[in-house]
C-alpha cells in the first residue's frame, strides 16, 4: 500500500517537471522558388500523437525526422520533441500555413500561423516535372497509387517510334508493408515502355496530410500506331494488412512516464498481418495522340530515327583505292530512339559501296534517351578522283514535324584506281529465288561426296587413350627386357659372381678344416681365401709380400703359419683353429671384395 | 560364309549409291535453282552420314545464292578446315566474305598457318603413327638393333611432337564462331530483356567464350567488342557434336 501511493506521488511529480507547450518555427521567411526552407515544431512534453501539418495548395511538405532533448535542471527533468519539415513550393506566391495542432496528455494546443513568401527563381524545374504540379490525386485504395509525367514540351503529340521521357512515381502510405513485385508496366498495348531506370530513386512526401513513401523511375515513352490512346502504367505490389480476423494484440498499460517512447512499440510486431497483392494504377489517364509520320519529304536513306541527332566525330582514311574496302566510323549524339538511327552513309551514295558494320550506344542519362552511338563499318569508293567525302544520315525532327539530312564536315580524299561503278553490287536485300543459277563467280559444285571426315583430332575419340597408354607401357616393357638381358650377359659381372662363388667355397673348406681339426687343411684354404679376396688376377701365384700392405697383422700372421705349415712342415695347435678361423672372419668384412680373372 | 561376305558388300555398294544419288538430287535442284531446297537436301546429307568437305561446300554455295552469307561463311569455313589445300573452298570463302563485308578476320601466325595446311584428323593420324612407333622403337633395343632403335625412335618423338603441336594449334579454333545473325544483338548480360549494347553483321567472326544458359560470351577478333549474343545467332565453326 504504501509502495503505491510512493510511486503515484513519483508520477505526478514528474508530470509536472515537464514544461509543456508548443512552437513552430521557420529557418526563413521567404525562399525562391524549387528551394525549401526547414519548418521546426518543437513540442515540450510527449505528445499523444505525431502531429498532422495541414495542406496548403502548390506547397510541398517533406518530413526530415525528428529529435529528442532532455535535461535534468534544478533536480527536474524536462523533455522536447522536435518535428522538422521541409516546406518549400515551386510556384512563387505568399503562403499561409495555418496553426498547427497537437495533442498532449488529452489537451490541445496549437502553434501560431506562419507565412512563407516564396520568389520566383530561374532555375525552375521543367514546367510539367515539378513535384508541385502534381496533380496529387486522392489515392484510390489504401496501399497508394501511381503518377507518371510526359515530357512532351508543348507538343501534345508524339510519334510511332518516338521515345518520350516519362518519370513514374508510385505513393505507397507510410504505415503499410509494400513489396513490389516488379516495375511499372503499360496498361494495354498501345504503348511500350523503354530503359526503365534500374535503382528507382526513393523519398518522402506528404499529400492531404499523409505522409508517402515515393518510388520514382525514369523511362522512355514509346507507341506503335497512330491513333489516340489513354497512356496508363500499373505497379503490382504486394501488401501486408493487419488479418481482420486475428485478435487484437493487447497493449500494455502506459508506464510511470506516460510517454509513448518509453512505452513498448513492440506491440505491432506481433500483431498478425496478411498478405494481399494489389495493383496500383493511375487514377486519370492523359489521352495522348500518336500521329503517323508525314510522308512528304521523306528522305530516301530514312531509317525510322525520330529525335534530334549531329555528328560528334567522324574518322576516314585519306588515301584508298577503288575496289578496295576501307574502314570509316563516326559517333554520332543527341536525344532521341538510337534504336532506329541506322549507319552514315558516305556521300555521294551511288559512288560507294557499303557494309553493314557494328554500332555500339553509350547513354549518357538514366533513360537512355540520349547518348552518343558509335559506327564502325566498311565501304569500297567505287569512283576514283581527289574529291571531298561526307557521311550522311537522316532523321524526323518531332518537335520541328520535318524530316532532317544531317551531313558531316568534308574530308579530301584521294581515291586512285580505276572507275568500278559498273561492279557496284545489288542493294542489300535477299535476292529472289531464280530459275537458273546466279553465281557465276564461285566455284563449280563438287560432283563426288568425297570422304567422310571428322572436325576434330583422333585423340577425342574414347579408345585413343588407352592405345596410348598401352603402347607407351610396351615400349617401356621392352627397353627394361633388353636392359635386363644386357646386364646379364655382362661379362665383368659374370667373372665377379665366380670369383665370389669360388672365395666362399674356399671359406667353407677352411670352415670344414677348422671343426675337423684338420690343421694343414684349414691354414691352406684360409690362405686361399685371403689371395681371391685381395688379387685382382691370378690369386694362385700371389704372395704375402705383394699384398701384405692390404692386410692386417693378424691376416699377414695367419699367412706366414700357413706359408711354414706348408714349406717347413711346422705344426700349429689344433686349438688355435677356431681363433685363426675368427681372424679370417673378420678380416673378409674389413678387406672389400675386387674382381678377379677366370683363371 | 560367303554369301554373308557377299551380302555385306552388296549392302554397303548399295548405301554407297544412295549416298550418291541423294547428293546428285540435291545437286540437280541446286542447278535448276531451288537454293533452298538444295540446301535442305546437303544438310540431310550432312546430318545422316556426317561432314564432307565436298558436301559442305556445296551447301555454302546454297546458302549464298539465297543470300544468307552467315551461314555460307560458316559452311565453307568448315568445309575449309576439312580440306584446307581446297583452292575452290578458300576461293569461295573469300567471295562470300567480301559480299557481306566480312572483311576482318583473325589472322594465324606463321605456325598456324602451317598447321592449318592439314586438317586436325590428318595430324592425329601421324600422331597415331608415331604412338604405335613406340613399341617397335623398345622392339628393336630388344632385338640388339640399336641404331635402327635410335632412329625409330627420333622419329616417333619428332612425329609425336610436331602432331601434338599442330592439334593444339588448331583446337584453338573451335573457339571461333561466325555470326549467323543478322545482325546478331550484343547485350550487356546473358538475358533477353538486358540493354542492347550493338550489333554485329552475319559473316562477322568472334571468339566464343563463356556460355551462361542460352547466352555466349563473345569477342570480335581485334578485341574492341565484347558482349552476350543468343546462342541462335551465332554458330560455332566446328560444332560441339563434331557433325
Amino acid at each position: 500500500m504504501s509502495t503505491r501511493i510512493l510511486l503515484f506521488i513519483f508520477s505526478m511529480l514528474l508530470s509536472v517537471a515537464y514544461g509543456e507547450g508548443i512552437t513552430a518555427q521557420l529557418s526563413s521567411p521567404s525562399a525562391e522558388a524549387g528551394q525549401g526552407v526547414v519548418l521546426t515544431l518543437r513540442v515540450d512534453g510527449s505528445p499523444d500523437r505525431p502531429p498532422q501539418l495541414p495542406t496548403v495548395k502548390n506547397l510541398i511538405v517533406n518530413t526530415r525526422g525528428t529529435s529528442q532533448n532532455m535535461s535534468f535542471i534544478n533536480g527536474k527533468m524536462s523533455r522536447s520533441v522536435a518535428y522538422n519539415y521541409a516546406i518549400g513550393s515551386n510556384q512563387p506566391g505568399e503562403y499561409l500555413i495555418p496553426a498547427i495542432k497537437v495533442k498532449i496528455n488529452g489537451m490541445e494546443y496549437q502553434t501560431q500561423p506562419l507565412k512563407l513568401t516564396v520568389r520566383a527563381s530561374a532555375n525552375a524545374v521543367p514546367q510539367g516535372m515539378e513535384d508541385g504540379d502534381d496533380t496529387a490525386t486522392k489515392p484510390q485504395s489504401d496501399f497508394g497509387f501511381v503518377e507518371f509525367q510526359m515530357l512532351a514540351n508543348e507538343r501534345k503529340h508524339i510519334y510511332p517510334g518516338e521515345i518520350v521521357p516519362v518519370r513514374i512515381k508510385a505513393y505507397f502510405p507510410m504505415n503499410t508493408r509494400i513489396n513490389l513485385r516488379g516495375n511499372p508496366r503499360p496498361d494495354g498495348s498501345a504503348f511500350t515502355l523503354h530503359n526503365l531506370s534500374d535503382r528507382p530513386q526513393q523519398g518522402r512526401e506528404q499529400i492531404d496530410g499523409k505522409v508517402y513513401t515515393v518510388v520514382t523511375w525514369f523511362g522512355g515513352l514509346s507507341a506503335t500506331k497512330a491513333g489516340k490512346y489513354p497512356a496508363n502504367f500499373v505497379v503490382d505490389v504486394t501488401a501486408q494488412v493487419p488479418d481482420p480476423n486475428a485478435m487484437p494484440v493487447r497493449r500494455p498499460r502506459p508506464g510511470p512516464f506516460n510517454d509513448p517512447f518509453f512505452d513498448n512499440n513492440f506491440a505491432d510486431m506481433f500483431q498478425q498481418m496478411i498478405e494481399k497483392d494489389v495493383t496500383l494504377k493511375c487514377q486519370n489517364s492523359p489521352v495522348v495522340e500518336v500521329r503517323e509520320l508525314p510522308t512528304q519529304g521523306k528522305p530516301e536513306g530514312f531509317t525510322g530515327a525520330i529525335g534530334e541527332f549531329a555528328f560528334e566525330a567522324v574518322n576516314v582514311p585519306r588515301a584508298m583505292g577503288t575496289g578496295e574496302p576501307v574502314q570509316l566510323s563516326a559517333r554520332v549524339k543527341g536525344s532521341g530512339n538510337f534504336a532506329l538511327l541506322g549507319q552514315p552513309t558516305p556521300l555521294p551514295a551511288d559512288e560507294w559501296k557499303t557494309y553493314a558494320g557494328k554500332d555500339d550506344f553509350q547513354p549518357t542519362d538514366i533513360a537512355a534517351f540520349s547518348g552518343a552511338k558509335s559506327f564502325e563499318f566498311s565501304a569500297v569508293p567505287l569512283v576514283p578522283g581527289y574529291k571531298e567525302l561526307r557521311l550522311g544520315f537522316s532523321y524526323f525532327d518531332p518537335n520541328k514535324g520535318e524530316y532532317i539530312e544531317v551531313k558531316s564536315e568534308p574530308f579530301q580524299v584521294n581515291i586512285t584506281g580505276e572507275s568500278k561503278l559498273h561492279e557496284k553490287a545489288e542493294p542489300e536485300t535477299k535476292p529472289e529465288v531464280v530459275k537458273t543459277p546466279t553465281g557465276p563467280q564461285l566455284a563449280p559444285l563438287s560432283e563426288k561426296t568425297g570422304p567422310v571426315c571428322s572436325y576434330r583430332a583422333i585423340t577425342h575419340e574414347p579408345w585413343f587413350a588407352p592405345v596410348a597408354a598401352g603402347s607407351g607401357l610396351l615400349t617401356l616393357c621392352f627397353i627394361a627386357a633388353g636392359i635386363w638381358r644386357e646386364r646379364r650377359e655382362d661379362p665383368e659381372r659374370i667373372a665377379r659372381l665366380e670369383a665370389r662363388a669360388r672365395e666362399a667355397h674356399a671359406l667353407h673348406m677352411a670352415e670344414t678344416a677348422a671343426k675337423q681339426h684338420d690343421v694343414p687343411g684349414f691354414f691352406s684354404a684360409a690362405r686361399d681365401v685371403l689371395r681371391m679376396r685381395v688379387a685382382k688376377d691370378a690369386p694362385n701365384a700371389v704372395t704375402l709380400d705383394e699384398i701384405s700392405n692390404e692386410l692386417s697383422e693378424n691376416a699377414r700372421e695367419l699367412w706366414r703359419v700357413a706359408d711354414r705349415i706348408d714349406y717347413s712342415g711346422q705344426e700349429a695347435p689344433a686349438a688355435e683353429l677356431p681363433h685363426w678361423l675368427d681372424v679370417l672372419k673378420s678380416e673378409l668384412q674389413t678387406i672389400p671384395a675386387k674382381g678377379a680373372a677366370h683363371e | 560364309m560367303n554369301k554373308l561376305i557377299a551380302l555385306f558388300i552388296g549392302l554397303l555398294a548399295a548405301a554407297t549409291l544412295a549416298q550418291a544419288a541423294d547428293f546428285a538430287t540435291a545437286n540437280a535442284d541446286y542447278q535448276a535453282g531451288h537454293f533452298a531446297q538444295a540446301a535442305e537436301q546437303y544438310q540431310e546429307l550432312l546430318k545422316r552420314d556426317g561432314p564432307r568437305a565436298a558436301v559442305l561446300q556445296n551447301l555454302g554455295s546454297a546458302h549464298f545464292q539465297l543470300g544468307d552469307y552467315g551461314q555460307a561463311i560458316l559452311a565453307f569455313e568448315r568445309a575449309k578446315l576439312l580440306d584446307p589445300g581446297s583452292a575452290a573452298i578458300a576461293a569461295d570463302l573469300k567471295l562470300v566474305r567480301e559480299r557481306a563485308g566480312a572483311f576482318h578476320v583473325a589472322e594465324p601466325d606463321r605456325w598456324q598457318a602451317l598447321a592449318a595446311r592439314w586438317p586436325a584428323h590428318h595430324w592425329s593420324l601421324l600422331l597415331l603413327a608415331g604412338v604405335l612407333l613406340l613399341p617397335v622403337t623398345g622392339g628393336l633395343w630388344l632385338l640388339r638393333h640399336k641404331p635402327a632403335a635410335w632412329v625409330v625412335g627420333l622419329c616417333a618423338v619428332v612425329a609425336m611432337g610436331t602432331a601434338c603441336a599442330a592439334i593444339r594449334s588448331l583446337e584453338i579454333k573451335t573457339q571461333r564462331a561466325i555470326v549467323t545473325a543478322n545482325p546478331a544483338t550484343l547485350r550487356l548480360s546473358p538475358f533477353a530483356t538486358a540493354e542492347s549494347k550493338g550489333t554485329l553483321p552475319a559473316g562477322s567472326e568472334v571468339h566464343l567464350g563463356k556460355q551462361t544458359k542460352a547466352y555466349h560470351h563473345i569477342k570480335t577478333p581485334d578485341a574492341t567488342t565484347a558482349g552476350w549474343v543468343s546462342e541462335d545467332e551465332v554458330e560455332p565453326i566446328v560444332p560441339k557434336d563434331g557433325k
